[in-house]
């Protein structure tokens, strides 16, 4: 085990008074964390929920209230991370030139560089892996099953188990804000920059351990969603039959499990040299810290598909529902899919093509980048042609769609001039990438603003309001535009990436610009939460039925809104790719079943909750080195899982009366609002009176 | 969930384990692991020790394969494996152009000088 310097303690480890940041940007989040978290729970308490809460939510093993508590992780880390971007725009507006003024003890702009440093590798750890990644995977967990007329996951207790390892990871990097401090090496930690030489605090711990944890989460995930796709299909839903999100959902799931453990692996190393002081990554003593580089981006590359696949799985959803066509080539669509994932092993070397490498290497490698363009070109087409002379409707999910389209082509073309070795030798580290791969982000950012407002009404019975959604989605890419597109200019310019001062100040405008970009973005946010605030408010307006586009064309759409909690009330039988346009066609689609079934439904369990609890105090005992807490917590992590094996009945029947009396309650209710009916699809925004 | 089987000792995955199998596999492994520990601690790496090393690795892999987990075609065991299988090209991208990398990369920059000194 290798000396820490500073104290230590057997009892706290390496945790002092001192850990506690002391600066008043600190202070001012900490203040607005605690004042929202006492608030929520002061609600809780005094709404008495807490029961509601245990049963319904932190228990549940039912994938869509899971899918539902993901992206509510990941929304929450998505702010936390944009007010990440605000600060970093601010500073690099006011830190330009020798002349710049200075505060809050920093020479120029307002934050000091290691302050700066944490900012941009929080926000880059966060908006990928906390934000981009949990609420994909929440949207798969909503929708994966519904589509293929599932009734739950494979295994509801796994799934339940990698909601609780994200947030734990969430949690971790949260508790950094506000006990010691985060990484300072970037969000891919730079080596050796993280070698405890160099980075002997516990930000590197934090990161480490954070992504560590959350990334066993995502794996369990990834195998449990693979195995739902492959095992769950409902009867008559053949390969050729899935719906196209489902095939993204696939192909993205392949891509983590095979890549995850990658990531996992070159952490683990990272942390033998932290604590046992190897030399996997050091700059001497026979360590290779490029090797470490090769590692993380051989987990990277692959990760940044496994994030934009559920994306246009997602973009090729909506553009037929509201082109009312069905989507253009599937086979090829699917096909495409699947290349993207296999080409996305051969392609990591190209984040260092700059490292050297020899120039038949970086040839390969560029070439290979290139091919992706191939299966992306065919699917911008498929897009294209599916409005092609379709009955076009602009509503919210729609424009975000397009709005993928648009961001694709502008991320996709820059992507071709960074897969070429020369222009990638002159603008390696410069902003111009910083701009590329934000763009081609954005296109996952709306692909997931798409799908959220898309599967929304599914979920919870009621549509988003129209209008607040669409200046949601004008201020939003309106702060794009102005904030990516100075970002390119500057780029070119030779402006380099992480800068918390900026030397030149001929630069000043296209920050000034960018700041304003940031502002618009602030305005979008602002929409955002009205829209949900107004659209909460007056659900009974926006109430709709099963079909909530009446032009929706999968199976998920069969099924009431809000989903009862067994999916579908009679296992479906399908028969046509379109399912629900088939039935429509057939005359079948407002037919009822003759008879209902008892139907066997999971159990919930607190089990991997109480897992997430101890692998909390594992991770954060890693981080302090307060080996009794580490001890004590795996240990808890083992007993826990082998107490559960023993649990023989875990599933447990709804009678099929039950189930006929939920069907004929969603039935009416769906005709004929009640006098009552300000009433949300779900418990948790009735009043409480009425929450019987 | 229904999944037909309620016991989950006579799910076909479970039913394919027998001991035999277990402990004749655990007793290669170790033996194998044992071999390649024997190779890296030889003084210094030789070529023919790399080979060795991937030797015992392949067939502790093979063994385990087919002795622990009983991977073979059938219905049962197909998927696993087909997501097996993958591993081939998968290792063969990942190891090999990572090798070819660093094979061209210690010549070209001044990492490989510094490791000799």
């Amino acid at each position: 085990m290798v000396h820490v310097q500073g104290p230590w303690s057997e009892l706290l480890g390496r945790l002092s008074p001192s850990a506690i940041p002391n600066n008043p940007i600190i202070t001012g989040a900490f203040l607005f964390s605690a004042v929202i978290g006492i608030v929520l729970l002061g609600y809780v308490t005094y709404a008495g929920k807490w029961g509601y809460l245990w049963r319904e939510w932190l228990t549940t093993v039912d994938h869509k209230k899971i899918g539902v508590m993901y992206i509510i992780v990941g929304l929450v880390m998505l702010f936390r991370g944009f007010i990440d971007a605000l600060m970093m725009r601010t500073q690099q507006m006011l830190a330009d030139g020798p002349h710049s003024a200075g505060f809050l003890g920093a020479a120029h702009g307002y934050l000091i560089p290691y302050h700066f440093d944490q900012i941009y590798s929080a926000h880059g750890t966060i908006m990928i892996l906390f934000a981009a990644t949990p609420i994909l995977v929440g949207i798969m967990n909503v929708v994966v099953p519904l589509q293929i007329g599932a009734r739950d996951m494979a295994f509801p207790y796994l799934n339940a188990l990698g909601l609780w390892l994200t947030v734990v990871g969430a949690a971790l990097i949260m508790m950094s804000l506000f006990l010691g401090d985060f990484s300072h090496a970037g969000w891919v930690g730079m080596t050796p920059l993280t070698e405890l030489a160099y980075s002997p605090g516990v930000g590197v711990d934090y990161w480490m351990w954070a992504i560590q944890i959350a990334s066993v989460g995502t794996t369990l995930g990834a195998a449990n969603l693979i195995a739902t796709i492959i095992k769950m299909r409902a009867p008559g839903m053949t390969w050729g039959r899935l719906p196209i999100f489902t095939w993204t959902a696939l192909s993205t799931n392949i891509i983590a499990l095979t890549s995850f453990p990658v990531l996992g692996v070159s952490l683990a190393l990272l942390g033998l040299d932290r604590y046992f002081g190897t030399h996997f990554f050091t700059a001497g003593m026979g360590g290779n810290l490029m090797l470490y580089s090769n590692l993380f981006w051989m987990w990277g590359h692959p990760e940044v598909y496994f994030v934009i696949l559920p994306a246009f799985g997602m973009m090729s959803e909506i553009i037929p529902t509201f082109s009312e066509k069905a989507l253009f080539g599937y086979i090829t669509m699917v096909a495409a899919s699947f290349a993207i994932a296999g080409v996305s092993w051969s392609v990591w070397l190209h984040h260092f093509f700059t490292m050297g490498a020899s120039p038949a290497v970086n040839t390969f490698f560029s070439i290979a980048t290139m091919v992706v363009g191939i299966p992306t070109g065919v699917k911008v087409f498929n897009w294209a042609f599916t409005i092609y002379r379709g009955r076009s409707r602009f509503d919210t999910p729609m424009m975000w769609a397009i709005g993928a389209l648009f961001m694709l082509l502008l991320g996709g073309l820059t992507g071709m001039m960074l897969a070429m070795p020369p222009i990638n030798y002159s603008v390696h580290n410069s902003v111009f990438v910083v701009a590329h791969f934000h763009t081609m982000l954005m296109v996952v950012i709306y692909g997931i603003m798409g799908g959220v407002s898309y599967w929304f009404p599914k979920v919870f019975g009621f549509k988003l309001d129209e209008t607040l959604g669409k200046r949601f989605f004008w201020y939003f890419t309106a702060g794009t535009i102005m904030v990516f597109v100075p970002m390119y200019l500057s780029g070119f310019m030779g402006m380099t990436r992480r800068l918390d001062y900026l030397a030149n100040p001929h630069l000043l405008p296209f920050e000034v610009l960018e700041e304003f970009g940031i502002g618009l973005y602030t305005v979008s946010v602002y929409y955002f939460v009205r829209q949900l605030y107004v659209s909460l408010r007056d659900r009974s307006e926006n109430r709709v039925g099963a079909n909530a586009w009446g032009t929706g064309r999968t199976l998920e759409w069969m099924t009431a809104s809000p989903t009862p909690f067994y999916n579908f009330a009679v296992t479906p039988r399908v028969n046509a790719r379109d399912e629900l346009i088939w039935r429509k066609e057939q005359g079948f689609e407002n037919t009822l079943p003759t008879q209902y079934e008892d139907i066997l439904m999971p159990k919930n369990t607190a089990v991997p909750l109480l897992i997430g609890a101890f692998s909390l105090a594992l991770g954060f005992g890693l981080v302090w080195r307060i080996w009794w807490m580490t001890d004590l917590s795996l240990l808890g992590v083992v007993l826990t899982v082998i107490a559960r094996s023993f649990v023989r009945v875990t599933d447990y029947v709804v009678g099929a009366s039950e189930v006929e009396q939920i069907e004929r309650r969603s039935r009416t209710r769906g005709q004929s609002p009640r006098p009552d009916s300000r009433r949300g699809g779900m418990g948790v925004f009735r009043p409480s009176r009425s929450n019987t | 969930m229904g999944h037909g089987i309620e016991n989950p000792l006579e799910h076909p995955e479970v039913r394919v384990v027998n001991g035999r199998g277990y402990l004749v596999s655990y007793a290669v492994s170790l033996l194998l692991m044992t071999l390649a520990l024997g190779f890296v601690t030889q003084p210094a790496l030789m070529p023919w020790a790399l080979v060795g090393l991937s030797a015992a690795a392949a067939v502790a892999v093979l063994v385990q394969i087919i002795l622990l987990f009983q991977l073979d075609f059938s219905e049962t065991q197909v998927w696993t494996t087909v997501s097996f299988l993958l591993i081939v090209p998968l290792f063969i991208i990942a190891v090999g152009l990572t090798m070819w990398m660093f094979n061209a990369l210690d010549a070209r920059t001044m990492l490989a000088g510094m490791m000799m000194h």
